[in-house]
């Protein structure tokens, strides 16, 4: 069974003149234990989708006009309050980009850190407990640093905490959205490396949410590409990394430069992203898309199910891809 | 001749004196840099965050004061300069910076943003010449003329940073000095700004100092590349020197660290950097780097090692180069 199977899902968000559609059919679908990387640029729906999972946005503010989310066997959206407590944080917790403003400024690390495990495992909340996931995220002389303020630690080593504050209840999912986007590209490798670490000793799946096709390269199993409110193309990383299905993956792929790859100029996608709710109808990437036709402009194409467990939202993908 | 010629320039701040008056610590942001940038040359600077360059650039446009040392821009120090004629010599040194939501006025339109910019020249213009000048910009950096009635708020991400370089490009500058312009901006967006870059400058003959933290980007822009750690150049040479076959055991993890996006494409073998930058407040004794390298011997915890040539004009900062 999967631990999350998302379908086809519609969302819209509440702004000032009514409701705007966010997510347009949304397919998702993790296995255990695997990392899955969702990639997008910004207005993709990316971040929306995973706070989705455990219905993290106010009903005032989302209110979902399709399809389903279904996390470790629960529908969320027919979950009552009790059971969104029991399904926010023992099985699916979070992470996102900027550790110092989700830490709490005037309590202790430990003393947070704590906090949690008294919520979920009560009979850990004990400070060796909390020394043991200082250890265990790497920082180290936990017991000097569970008595100290955010403030005095670094990006790196706050991003730490809230991966230990993260793990703790032992979830079986870790999002984490952007946690690396805020640091530099030495402590990033360091994160990165102590996620894959945490993975494979607590075997948690972790769905990473990123902007950065290199970090998917450095760490997923699976990648799922958003494109204006849709999932385009899914499948193993590697695979789509190295033989892209849509066009926009392929586009997205050749316009990020890369180290001793050096050309005269960078592949350019044109146009920009489209804002949300002026999404152009049919295929959504159809304007900047060098190999539409009129047809993309009519039909939303379907997410087509391709050779070796890819998928991709084109017509014109090959459907026997090469692994 | 050099266009700028940077030489042994230190910018240290004062940390605020204690409750008694005692004078607080020093940071030393630039400690000694020397460089040149020659006319239609880009020189890309980067580093971690905390290692002086955004200061750097800073003090070359004079929005800070250097503490020591000189810049010579087109021959003069800057330093010597009065205000009308540091005025003037300004209108040749511009400055982009990276975001592009704070860097405009939002009560102003395009047109009286790049506009006012055309005020400062000598000859004043009557406003339908000046009117002509800005819609001539505005399609200089990819923008439609009829956008000038717009405000901030109504343009993307990298349409406003194109609409900084417009600003910026109006008083005919000889040198930009680019801080993390295009760090904000999503990747296909990210490529459109970093080829209109190139563009301009093969049209204009400009001159970039390009600040930025993607190794990846600064490559693909420069023609020489200078990398600082903690205030200092570490090394310094062509993109093929520094992407290619860096020498400094800094630049070598830090290259090491930028992840890769296609598998199977192996640069080099990771090195992983223990721990964090040290704070600028309390630098390590001898090399800056030593508390993080993985080759450091005694003598890198006593002396400052000197930026020394090291063949084909790039330079090293580092006692085991050559040992």
């Amino acid at each position: 069974m999967p631990l999350v199977s998302v379908e086809d899902l519609q969302l819209e968000l509440a702004v000032e003149s009514g409701w705007v559609r966010v997510l347009d059919g949304v397919d998702l679908r993790l296995e255990p234990g695997v990392i899955h990387a969702l990639v997008g640029e910004s207005g993709s729906g990316k971040s929306i989708t995973a706070l989705t999972l455990s219905r993290l946005l106010p009903d005032s503010l989302a209110r979902r006009t399709g399809g389903r989310v279904v996390v470790d066997g629960q529908d969320v959206f027919s979950l009552d309050r009790a059971g969104l407590q029991r399904l926010r944080g023992s099985i699916v917790s979070y992470v996102f980009q900027e550790p110092a403003s989700a830490l709490n400024p005037v309590m202790r690390i430990g003393d947070q850190i704590r906090e949690t495990l008294a919520l979920h495992r009560p009979a850990e909340a004990t400070a060796a407990e909390v020394e043991r996931w200082l250890a265990r995220v790497g920082i180290p002389s936990p017991a000097v640093r569970a008595r100290q303020y955010p403030h005095e630690l670094s990006g790196g080593m706050q991003q730490r905490v809230m991966i230990a504050m993260a793990l703790a209840p032992r979830p079986r999912l870790l999002v984490a959205d952007e946690p690396t986007t805020a640091l530099d590209v030495t402590i990033q490798a360091q994160i990165l490396d102590l996620l894959r670490e945490l993975r494979r000793e607590l075997g948690m799946a972790i769905l990473l949410i990123t902007h950065n096709l290199g970090v998917v390269g450095e760490i997923a199993d699976e990648v799922s590409v958003m494109y204006a409110g849709q999932v385009v193309e899914c499948g193993p990383a590697a695979a789509v990394l190295r033989r892209p299905a849509h066009p926009y993956t392929a586009a997205l792929l050749a316009s990020v430069p890369r180290l001793g790859a050096r050309r005269d100029a960078l592949e350019v996608i044109p146009g920009i992203v489209p804002s949300l709710g002026a999404w152009p109808s049919g295929c959504r990437f159809h304007p900047r898309c060098p190999q539409a036709v009129p047809d993309c402009a009519r039909e939303i194409p379907v997410l087509r199910h391709l050779a070796h467990a890819r998928a991709a939202r084109c017509p014109f993908s090959v459907a026997d891809i090469a692994p | 001749m050099n266009l700028l010629a940077v030489q042994d320039l230190k910018v240290h701040f004062p940390v605020q004196p204690d409750w008694l008056g005692r004078p607080g610590a020093v940071v030393r942001a630039v400690d000694g840099v020397s460089f040149t940038v020659r006319p239609g040359e880009t020189v890309g600077l980067v580093g971690e965050s905390g290692c002086g360059k955004s200061t750097l650039g800073r003090a070359i446009v004079r929005l800070e004061s250097p503490t020591a040392g000189s810049i010579r821009f087109e021959g003069r120090d800057l330093a010597q300069l009065s205000g009308a004629e540091l005025r003037a010599a300004r209108q040749r040194l511009q400055m982009i910076f990276q975001d592009p939501y704070g860097s405009l006025d939002p009560r102003w339109t395009a047109g009286e943003i790049v506009g006012e910019a055309l005020l400062l020249r000598e000859q004043r213009e009557s406003p339908s010449a000046r009117r002509d000048r800005v819609a001539g910009l505005l399609r200089d950096v990819g923008l439609d003329p009829a956008v000038m009635s717009r405000y901030p708020h109504e343009f993307s991400g990298g349409q406003r940073q194109r609409l900084g370089i417009a600003r910026a490009l109006a008083v005919e500058p000889r040198l930009l000095v680019c801080d993390e312009v295009v760090s904000a901006l999503d990747v296909s967006v990210q490529a459109q700004v970093v080829n209109l870059l190139a563009s301009l400058q093969r049209a204009r003959g400009l001159s970039y100092l390009f600040i930025a933290h993607d190794l990846a980007v600064v490559e693909h822009l420069s023609h020489r590349i200078l990398v600082m750690y903690l205030g200092r150049v570490v090394e310094s040479g062509t993109p093929a020197q520094i992407c290619g076959a860096p020498l400094h055991p800094y630049t070598q993890a830090l290259l090491s660290a930028v992840p890769e996006p296609v598998p199977g494409v192996a640069r080099c073998t990771r090195v992983m950097l223990q721990g964090d930058v040290p704070s600028p407040l309390h630098p390590p004794s001898g090399c800056p780097f030593h508390p993080r390298c993985p080759v450091a011997e005694s003598r890198c915890r006593e002396q400052v090692p000197p930026l020394e040539d090291a063949g084909d004009g790039r330079q090293v900062a580092c006692w085991r180069v050559g040992t």
